[in-house]
């Protein structure tokens, strides 16, 4: 513990150089950037730097890198929220209330408590690196693919109390969620499946074009429908500060969600967006009035982005002490610290002391920096809700095109957006949810890789799954869920409500 | 009509399509699943899910009380697509910058209504600028069409 605090203390001095501090700032910047514009997540957004960091001493570009990640994860709930458009793969599940939120005016302060929540969540989660990060990162190392299976079942299961409507609709997304994860080269095998000999299906159908066709496409197309003169929202500067009611419900969800999404963050895979979905469907769980879910609860906001915020903090341990990368931003980063001749991993604490504490230090810099730079720009971000829709519509569109565009420079996966955005018109108009169907696409994969090493470590038999003791609870938890989850409107003696 | 029995069929029919689809490929043996051996469970539990949906659906308070058209006004929706369709199927030939400026000309004449004059000058004000901002500030790699831009 001492041994911590000597090193946070190091940290301090190397991250507050004028160079770091520098660098620190634009990496945050940029990755606010980022984040706010649809489809350039961080993962581009690192991508797009990572030249430039080449030239840098270590620290100095991890510490950039960092703040794009970081950065990303707050700017990403702006369109959300502002638009229905998730800018990256973690704000997803804030657009179900923060979008109502802000068609009732109340965008400022959704903005205000997603900045605020994602503050406290990105502190609290670098607290938890600097103290908990050799203890915590023996545990999740220990999970096997069994486990990850689990795990991912859990997540899974969650997603039906996710859906804002009948459970029955929201399974039924999951698994065309988990059966279009299937479409794509089979990574055990090398056989393509279900691909029709188009070779960009080779490599799956991509979450980005999908989750902009579902969300943003589907949302311009629902809107034109009926007249393209909305009113023009026009806020008052009161009203883009949260509330006192708004403020004192936004409490428990933002201490919860730092302390689960930090957990959630230690698990390799898709775990900030995990985080953000698990930290709902707490809320919804634990609400007094859980319909109103799905209506804009400021919870349903300030929860999820505290979560995915703390858990960008929680990946970076086994990043950091294990030199396992929890998905492709951190692997981005690892390739970058590996050019500089810096292996991540066990030894990186005794070997480079400088570049783990440099880094945490300078988080707790970049949180600061973020909310500095985010709280006076929710009144801008606001104002593009004065523009009529109209004009904004095309806009919006063309930002598609380039986000989706810039992933893979494949006009297919442009193709995948359209048709996306028509299915996602097409299921909204049937009243069936779409977030659960993002979400297992994203996890499908991931799952099909724990459940075919399981059964093959096992021999075939399916005891594996409940052989180790916390793929049993997780699993047990899984099965409680859905049972409750079908149950609750029998018992209520009355069938499940249709999606809104 | 009953919409939730109409949803649930045409995901049953999908589901149907899917669980063909996998049986053509190798399912393997339960010590080493093939490649088709997730793809059927699943296709089958969303078949079986589907299948329960068709059965169980009642016509909601909506369905029963609407008297327009289920599928309401699809005239701008339609525009749209077609219009993003005719700009994917551009992208690359023609380059970013043209088909983005005709792209939102387009919209902003077809869709919005504005004037052809309105039309022409949003277009290009806002297809240059996100020009310059991605393609030339962010760097972000666009295709360049047989003009180079």
């Amino acid at each position: 513990m001492i041994e911590s605090f000597i090193g946070m203390g190091q940290g301090f001095l190397i991250a507050f150089t004028p160079q770091n501090l520098y660098y620190c700032f634009l990496g945050c910047l940029f990755g606010t950037v980022v984040g706010v514009l649809p489809g350039v997540g961080p993962l581009a957004g690192i991508s797009l730097l990572l030249p430039a960091t080449f030239g840098m001493p270590p620290v100095s570009a991890l510490i950039m890198l960092c703040g794009i990640y970081y950065g990303a994860m707050y700017g990403g709930s702006t369109t959300s929220i502002l638009m229905n458009i998730p800018g990256e793969a973690a704000s997803v599940v804030t657009c179900i209330d923060g979008y109502q939120m802000a068609r009732k005016g109340r965008a400022g302060a959704a903005l205000f408590i997603a900045a605020w929540g994602s503050f406290l969540g990105g502190n609290i989660s670098v607290l938890g690196i600097a103290l908990l990060a050799p203890v915590l990162a023996d545990f999740a190392v220990k999970f096997g693919p069994a486990e990850m299976f689990a795990v991912m079942v859990m997540a899974m299961m969650l997603v039906g109390y996710v859906g804002s409507g009948s459970v029955l609709k929201t399974m039924c997304m999951v698994m065309l969620g988990l059966f279009l994860g299937t479409i794509g080269m089979d990574t055990m095998t090398g056989y393509l499946r279900m691909t029709y000999g188009i070779k960009e299906l080779a490599d799956g159908i991509g979450f980005i074009p999908v989750a902009m066709g579902l969300f943003g496409i589907a949302e311009i197309l629902s809107s034109t429908q009926d007249t393209l003169v909305r009113d023009v929202l026009k806020p008052k500067l009161r009203e883009l500060l949260p509330n006192r009611d708004e403020l004192r419900r936004s409490w428990g969800p933002i201490g919860r969600g730092s302390v689960m999404g930090f957990f959630i963050g230690l698990l390799p895979g898709a775990a900030h967006i995990i985080a953000g979905f698990s930290s709902y469907a707490l809320e919804k769980k634990l609400a007094t009035h859980p319909e109103e879910f799905g209506t804009g609860r400021i919870e349903g906001v300030a929860g999820p982005e505290t979560a995915n915020n703390s858990a960008t903090g929680g990946a970076m341990i086994p990043f950091l002490s294990l030199g396992i990368p929890s998905g492709p931003a951190t692997a981005v980063m690892m390739v970058a610290l590996l050019i500089h001749g810096i292996k991540p991993g066990p030894l990186l604490i005794q070997e480079n002391p400088e570049v783990f504490w440099g880094v945490v230090a300078s988080m707790y810099i970049g949180n600061v920096v973020l909310l500095i730079l985010n709280l006076p720009l929710v009144g801008l971000f606001v104002n593009l809700l004065r523009i009529p829709f109209k004009l904004l519509f095309p806009i919006i569109l063309t930002i598609c095109i380039i986000g989706v565009y810039s992933i893979d420079a494949s006009t297919m996966e442009l193709w995948i957006m359209l048709i996306s955005g028509l299915v996602g018109f097409v299921l909204r108009r049937f009243r069936f949810d779409v977030a659960p169907l993002v979400l297992a696409l994203i996890i499908g994969p991931m799952m099909e890789l724990a459940f075919r090493q399981s059964l093959m470590m096992s021999g075939g038999s399916f005891a594996v799954f409940f052989g180790s003791p916390i793929s049993l609870v997780l699993l047990s938890v899984s099965a409680l869920l859905v049972l409750t989850g079908l149950a609750r409107p029998l018992l209520a003696g009355r069938r499940p409500k249709t999606n809104p | 009509m009953n919409t939730d029995r109409v949803g649930y069929s045409g995901l049953f029919v999908v589901a149907l399509y899917g669980m063909i689809s996998s049986f053509l490929m190798p399912l393997g043996q339960l010590r080493e699943p093939g490649p088709g051996f997730l793809p059927l469970c699943l296709s089958t539990i969303l078949v079986i899910l589907a299948g329960v949906g068709v059965i169980s659906s009642r016509p909601s308070q909506e369905d029963l009380a609407r008297t327009e058209p289920f599928w309401g006004n699809m005239k701008s929706p339609v525009k749209i697509v077609v219009t993003t369709g005719l700009a994917i199927w551009a992208f690359e030939p023609v380059g970013f910058l043209v088909t983005s400026v005709c792209f939102l000309g387009l919209l902003f004449r077809w869709v919005s209504d504005y004037p052809w004059w309105k039309a022409v000058l949003l277009g290009v004000c806002i297809g240059g600028a996100g020009w310059f901002f991605f393609a030339k500030l962010l760097g972000v790699s666009m295709p360049g069409g047989f003009l180079g831009w």
